[in-house]
């Protein structure tokens, strides 16, 4: 028993990794826009089919493919739909961009749908069948480096959001939109720079989960509902919470088999996502901190 | 002048419903009867959604939810031995109670936290469609017993159908001249200001949603009942619900007559225009490759460029077309 | 969301041009030939009312969606059989005492239930068609058939096999296709034979995981009825069902390696069967059988596995080797016109549209309470099926035998059962990697 739950408990760190990934696009985006980004989803299946195309098509290293090739064209796309779709309904009431970006999303899905038809894919690399133990619980190699590069990639954007001048605007932008216009900051520009950010985290993030998961045009869907409950979860201000709200989530999840059907498995999220949204709709951060405010008191 | 265009528009209503009623009793068991029914179907869907999605401004993602409810409390109650036409009603009860369990708290979420949670919510309940297998004959579905003429039960629906959109037609004029419908319309603008005017948002919302699942769940039983079999997979799937959405926003979110527009043209698009096969540079295209380009293009133009749909459109060009005659008139005709 | 927007799939550039266009010009040239031999022999056909100009039989496959591969497999068989009956100059049909060209209407339901129906209700009030052969999948079937049977117009076909689509006293529905329950069983006698010759122990240690679906369900009847009769041989450790088109297995199978199970017998799709079979050998599980039921032997799994599809067992309605000369001559046939691997769809759908022909022929009528007596009482021999003999029990769905393969390394599939088609001997257990 406890060696089972050793072996469901690394099973869900290992997700959490790429939950992380795919959420703190969305948590971006949401935060420096307050635009919910229904093609969220979209960007994540186009993400694996490029990689598809890169590593079976061109014989491409996986992990070159997904980490160096795919997150540059997704930013470039996430630019081009801010500039096209988002900007022109800024200043509209927030369901239009929402209603926007879902239509982008079914447009994204018919042209996966005309150019890769709509047969279930998988891809098998040379590391999909390496494995090795650790004590008594056997990791797959695939998974690890998946998660592994996942991390490393949000490490590096934390870097870049403290450290460099572009980072902290965004910051500022999430923070306080009017205050930063009025410092100086050019928030349309940063507007962009994190929508492109957020598709290239998605892009990148579906390139990944391509590596384990099979995918079809409809894929996506159930991962931006998961990553929607991790921002909900962890808040979209900081990287502790997106990584906090994945690790729980990935958590609940995982363990819940041991109760319930497998199939049941989403029900989980879904039930996580909507009374997250209900009973705490700041966030854990803002449950921290009511407590931490009332013990000031 | 204004009266004649009134009793104008009047006849023109009545010839069409005249004209309706009369497509099974010329062409009986054709496939214009199907197609009717169908349509009828469709266009209920889509005026019940605009009584959330348009009148109190509240997008739903999940109303699928309803439809499916509806159509398996029909089926469930007719198995166990209830009378076909009583499992009706009970199957719009049923919705409306389900939406009352989630709209009670999901309705204090306000606009896009709402639609995300409707998604939710709905994923959830057909997760739980499939596998409450005692209840719901789980992934298999359920069969309904074939009623022994076919033809006449048939001919029955389609004027059931019928009545269905007319009744949720009349229920839509109604809500939008009455206080409770310009309750809604000022939640849609500002929440908080018409909570400061003495609207008691939720239950406004609540009402209007209970209302909507009602129609929506009658729509599935009448759905479950005409087609004789159900499953999870359809009557619970995303892509009604994406159809329920794309329906009254093409043809004019909030207002009357855009969702029974944008009902007819998607059926008819989906019938008439997605068989079609069309051969360019040598390449066979099946229309019905590109639907969900064509429709989610749609819903971005016209939210970028008409955010009343078809219906503002045509609003606009029959106000362009008036003020160029006004211009003419004004012009003398010189001899 | 696994499978809630069914769309469109893309063209195929490779493919013949579309079903229906194509049809209707080959009709258009074969009116002009048939006005011509009408001139001539009108003189001979006095007797008989006229005839039609053709027989219309139509279908509603999924061409695109979920389905859309084996949708495409059966477009191909229907086509190559119309194509062959219309080479002959038609079906002879006694009451007209002359031959009728097919004239074959194909139509895409995008894999989802509503628009089959849709379809079919258009098939038979819009276009008027004389006969129907079937989908593809056992829930479009389902809810199809009601179409067909309410319209009392004869339906065959060969891409549902679940007994539920039977199980409702419907009179005008015949499959091809035997039950599921029978393709379990089928797996848990040849697994017994195994036992008998020491190469499996008992009581063998069972872990089943079934699509949910009434196929699914079906599968596991199958299982749980054969251990509950010998529990001397076989234990159940694990029963759960899985969504179609699930992109994460892992939670399912961690739970299955915790059952610590002998034997790994599933009932699930292609898409389904590789991902399960990947994430298997991904997380390291060993078993000494392993099946996906119907699944586990097409090339298409053997592509995307590679070496990881090794060894798995399954059980099938057909297969390409079956030593029989007309399904050898199907094979080449089939192989030389579409340049694929001719699996047991297009086989299943060529034998179904050759059925209904016969059955049109046999009713000597285009009456279509005649077509349906004799599909009833059809009893065709020199069928490519296995056994074959297509005959159909009084619920409409056949009962023949099924026979099991095995993927051997560097070989490919292989016969292994029943004895009188077997073309190898099974490996028993799966050696370990």
């Amino acid at each position: 028993m406890t060696l089972n739950l050793a072996i469901l408990f690394v099973s869900a760190v290992l997700v959490a990794g790429v939950y992380a990934t795919m959420s703190y696009g969305l948590a971006l985006i949401f935060g420096v826009m307050k635009v919910i980004n229904l093609s969220h989803a979209g960007a994540i299946m186009l993400g694996a089919y490029v990689a598809y195309v890169l590593i079976v098509g061109l014989k491409m290293n996986p992990f070159i493919a997904a980490v160096v090739v795919v997150p540059p064209l997704f930013f470039l796309l996430g630019i081009l739909l801010e500039r096209v779709f988002v900007r022109p309904v800024r200043k509209a009431p927030p369901i239009a961009s929402l209603l926007l970006l879902f239509g982008v999303w079914l447009m994204m899905q018919n042209i996966a749908y005309i150019i890769w038809t709509g047969e279930v894919r998988t891809i098998t690399t040379p590391y999909t069948m390496m494995r090795f133990n650790l004590g008594a619980v056997p990791i797959n190699v695939n998974r690890l480096a998946v998660f592994l590069v996942g991390v490393f990639t949000l490490l590096a954007l934390h870097q870049f959001m403290t450290r460099t001048y572009l980072g902290k605007a965004i910051r500022a932008t999430a923070q306080d939109s009017a205050a930063a216009k009025l410092a100086g900051i050019n928030t349309d520009q940063i507007d962009m720079v994190a929508f492109g950010l957020g598709t290239a985290l998605a892009g990148m993030a579906g390139a990944l989960t391509a590596l384990i998961y099979a995918f079809d045009p409809n894929f996506g869907g159930s991962y931006m509902l998961k990553s929607f409950c991790i921002v909900v979860l962890g808040g979209v201000e900081s990287f502790l919470g997106v990584a906090l709200g994945s690790l729980i989530l990935a958590l609940a999840e995982t363990l819940s088999v041991l109760w319930i059907r497998a199939g049941l498995q989403d029900f989980v999220s879904f039930v996580i996502l909507v009374l997250a949204l209900l009973v705490m709709p700041g966030g854990l951060p803002e449950l921290f901190q009511r407590r931490f405010a009332v013990r000031q008191r | 002048m204004k009266g004649t265009v009134r009793t104008g528009r009047i006849l023109l209503l009545l010839g069409v419903l005249i004209f309706l009623a009369l497509i099974p009793v010329v062409g009986r068991g054709t496939y214009y009867q199907h197609l009717g029914f169908l349509t009828f179907l469709f266009i209920t869907l889509s005026i019940a959604w605009n009584l959330v999605g348009g009148y109190a401004g509240q997008i739903s993602f999940g109303h699928v939810v309803f439809f499916g409810i509806g159509a398996y409390t029909t089926s469930i109650l007719w198995l166990r031995g209830i009378p076909q036409l009583l499992t009706i009603p009970l199957a719009g009860v049923a919705a409306a109670l389900y939406g009352l369990l989630w709209g009670w708290p999901c309705l204090r979420l306000r606009g896009p936290y709402f639609s995300i949670a409707t998604i939710g919510v709905g994923e959830a309940t057909r997760l739980l469609a499939l596998n409450l297998e005692n209840l719901t004959g789980g992934a298999g579905g359920l069969t309904l017993p074939t009623p022994e003429d076919i033809r006449l039960y048939l001919f029955g629906f389609y004027y059931m159908g019928f009545f269905l959109m007319l009744g949720s037609l009349l229920i839509s004029a109604a809500i939008r001249n009455s206080r409770f419908g310009l309750g809604l319309f000022a939640i849609r603008m500002d929440e908080d200001a018409a909570e400061a005017l003495g609207v008691n948002a939720l239950s406004y919302k609540i009402l209007a949603l209970m209302l909507s699942a009602f129609l929506v769940g009658v729509g599935g039983s009448l759905y479950a009942q005409y087609i004789l079999y159900i499953d999870p997979g359809t009557v619970f799937g995303f892509s009604m619900s994406v159809n329920m959405i794309l329906m009254p926003i093409i043809g004019g979110i909030g207002t009357l007559w855009g969702p029974v527009l944008g009902a007819v043209i998607f059926t008819v698009i989906q019938d008439r225009i997605m068989t079609l096969s069309l051969n360019l540079w040598g390449f066979t295209f099946k229309l019905v490759q590109f639907h969900l380009l064509v429709y989610g293009a749609l819903l971005v133009l016209i939210i970028l460029f008409e955010p009343r749909g078809l219906v503002g459109l045509a609003e606009r060009a029959y106000r362009s077309v008036q003020r160029w005659r006004q211009a003419k008139a004004m012009v003398p005709t010189t001899g | 969301m696994s499978r809630e927007i069914k769309y469109p799939q893309s063209f195929k550039p490779n493919c013949p041009k579309g079903g229906v266009t194509k049809v209707i010009q080959r009709v258009r040239i074969l009116a002009g030939l048939l006005t011509l031999v009408m001139l001539g022999s009108s003189l001979g056909a006095f007797a008989a009312p006229p005839a039609p100009k053709e027989i219309v039989i139509g279908a509603a496959l999924p061409l695109t969606g979920t389905f859309a591969r084996e949708g495409g497999y059966f477009k191909d068989g229907y086509e190559m059989a119309v194509k062959e009956v219309n080479e002959r100059g038609g079906i002879f049909v006694k009451e007209y005492n002359k031959r009728i060209p097919v004239r074959l209407i194909l139509y895409d339901d995008k894999s989802d239930a509503t628009t089959s129906v849709s379809l079919y209700e258009k098939l038979v009030t819009e276009d008027k068609v004389h006969a129907l052969l079937g989908g593809y999948s056992t829930p479009l079937i389902q809810a199809h058939t009601v179409v067909p049977e309410k319209y009392k117009v004869p339906y065959v076909n060969g891409g549902g096999a679940s007994t539920a689509i039977y199980a409702r006293g419907y009179k005008w529905i015949f499959g091809l296709l035997a039950s599921i329950e029978k393709l379990a069983i089928t797996l848990m006698n040849w697994i017994a034979s195994q036992q008998d010759a020491g190469k499996l122990g008992k009581p063998l240690r069972i872990a089943i995981a079934w699509e949910n679906t009434s196929h699914g369900k079906d599968f596991q009847k199958g299982i749980l009825d054969k251990a509950r009769a010998s529990p001397d041989r076989f234990t159940i450790v694990f029963d759960e069902p899985f969504e179609i088109g699930s992109k994460d297995f892992t939670p399912l199978l961690q739970k299955v390696k915790a059952a610590n199970a002998d034997a790994w017998l599933v009932d699930a799709r292609i898409a389904d069967a590789i991902l399960m079979q990947r994430q298997l050998t991904e997380l390291g599980l060993y078993f000494q059988v392993i099946s996906y039921g119907p699944r586990g032997t097409e090339k298409a799994i053997r592509d995307a596995l590679g070496p990881a599809a090794d060894y798995i067992v399954s059980v099938n309605w057909w297969h390409r080797d079956l030593p029989y000369p007309q399904a050898r001559a199907f094979v080449r046939k089939y192989e030389e016109t579409y340049k694929k691997p001719a699996e047991w769809f297009p086989a299943l759908a060529y034998e179904t549209a050759r059925v209904l022909f016969r059955a049109i022929e046999k009713a000597g009528s285009l009456d279509k309470a005649k077509i349906r007596d004799a599909l009833a009482k059809m009893d065709m021999r020199g069928s490519i099926v296995v056994g074959q003999r297509v005959w159909f029990g009084p619920n409409g769905q056949i009962d023949n035998d099924y026979v099991i393969m095995q993927n051997l390394p560097g070989r490919g599939p292989v016969l292994v059962y029943p004895k009188y088609v077997a073309l190898g001997e099974a490996v028993v257990p799966i050696p370990k990697r």
